[in-house]
């Protein structure tokens, strides 16, 4: 990017967004944000990064402490400590998802990929399936429905060597925020821990492959 | 009540945090609880240096911050961050789509997250996750607020840029092929 003389840096722009900035200063830094559209976009940025790292892992908040820690901390009696750990109940998201979403996908896509390139929001990581299913054949046969099944299209599988039987079902393609060419799709399957269910969404990367984050339902029983 | 007993009270009540704190600087929340917990037993056998009056998270982070930098010096420490969900609850059938597309934000996010060297993780970690003031940031991690700020904007620039690639790092169905 080709900076010159700008009254800016992003180091001064991340107090500001944070909120650590005297009130002289962020008068200075509100002057600039309304002048330069290039310290808007980053500002934009900086913020809605911020809010999707805390986002990102809040989980623990929402869930039980597990004994073991309790237990470092002597708090394992019942009732006692362990009782007094309740994990919050999920609160509203400040910032709906999707208005995060947007915001950031815009602001990104302006800084950089360039104003008018289509934007594709995730790359998670690699293919995820429930503890148990670790089954090549249900990923190829994953796949295969993806690539070339019609909505509503079952295909099932039988996986010998993690003993493993389950059957994949597609629905058709959906436009999301995240990507033209998605489709959900549910998995069910017995395994030698149970069955289980989940619910996924697959999404076709700019490299043609595709990318999913499944979502269990319902306990393997 | 004896000092070290309400100490080690507060320090129940802080678990959830501290162990988003160690999620968010491990990307993983086994490795998480497992560094909250070498650090409440460390904790334990040190309270005597705790000085009452002080944030008692803050003194947790630290010491969690520097069992995390002295594990990753360990040459056996590296492992692949997973960038998974670790929620596995239910979910409202109306709202699944929507909910599977934050959440698959929210991974890329800590895959991206994941990716960055580990001193910036750890602003992002102090700051961004637990809110912590830049000065607080700063006796936390201990270095200079100048370096806080300049690693935080590296920090969330670099995961800005790294969503805005999108699609093409490592994110594939495994054994595409039958």
């Amino acid at each position: 990017m080709n900076r010159h003389a700008k009254p800016w840096v992003e180091s001064m722009l991340v107090a500001y967004v944070d909120h650590q900035l005297d009130p002289a200063q962020t008068a200075a830094v509100d002057d600039i944000v309304r002048e330069d559209a290039e310290a808007r976009t980053i500002v934009s940025v900086l913020r809605g990064t911020g809010e999707a790292v805390r986002e990102a892992f809040e989980q623990p908040l929402h869930e039980a402490v597990p004994a073991r820690l309790l237990a470092a901390l002597g708090a394992t009696g019942a009732g006692r400590g362990a009782g007094n750990i309740v994990p919050m109940r999920r609160p509203a998201r400040s910032v709906p998802m999707r208005q995060l979403l947007t915001a950031l996908a815009a602001s990104i896509a302006i800084l950089f990929v360039g104003v008018g390139v289509g934007y594709v929001a995730f790359a998670p990581g690699g293919s995820m399936v429930p503890a148990g299913t670790e089954s090549s054949k249900f990923e190829a046969t994953l796949y295969r429905a993806l690539e070339r099944e019609a909505a509503g299209a079952t295909l099932r599988y039988d996986d010998a060597v993690t003993g493993t039987t389950g059957a994949v079902t597609v629905a058709g393609r959906i436009a999301s925020s995240l990507g033209n060419d998605c489709r959900e799709f549910q998995h069910e399957w017995t395994g030698a821990q149970g069955k289980g269910s989940e619910t996924g969404l697959a999404c076709r990367t700019a490299t043609g492959e595709w990318s999913m984050l499944t979502v269990p339902r319902g306990p393997a029983s | 009540m004896a000092l070290s007993e309400q100490v080690r009270l507060e320090l129940v009540s802080l678990l959830p945090r501290l162990r988003r704190f160690g999620f968010a600087l491990t990307g993983s929340m086994d490795d998480g609880d497992d560094l909250v917990q070498n650090a409440c037993e460390r904790a334990l056998t040190k309270l005597d240096t705790f000085e009452p009056g002080t944030r008692l998270d803050s003194w947790m982070y630290r010491i969690m911050q520097n069992m995390w930098v002295d594990l990753k010096r360990s040459p056996q420490s590296r492992r692949e961050i997973s960038a998974e969900p670790a929620d596995m609850e239910p979910l409202i059938v109306g709202d699944m789509r929507r909910e599977l597309e934050g959440r698959l934000f929210l991974a890329a996010v800590r895959r991206a997250v994941a990716e960055l060297p580990a001193e910036q993780r750890s602003v992002l970690a102090v700051v961004c996750v637990e809110g912590l003031s830049y000065r607080e940031a700063a006796a936390v991690l201990d270095i200079p607020i100048g370096t806080v700020m300049s690693r935080l904007s590296r920090a969330r620039l670099a995961v800005g840029q790294a969503l805005g690639e999108g699609a093409a790092a490592g994110s594939k169905v495994q054994g595409r092929t039958p």
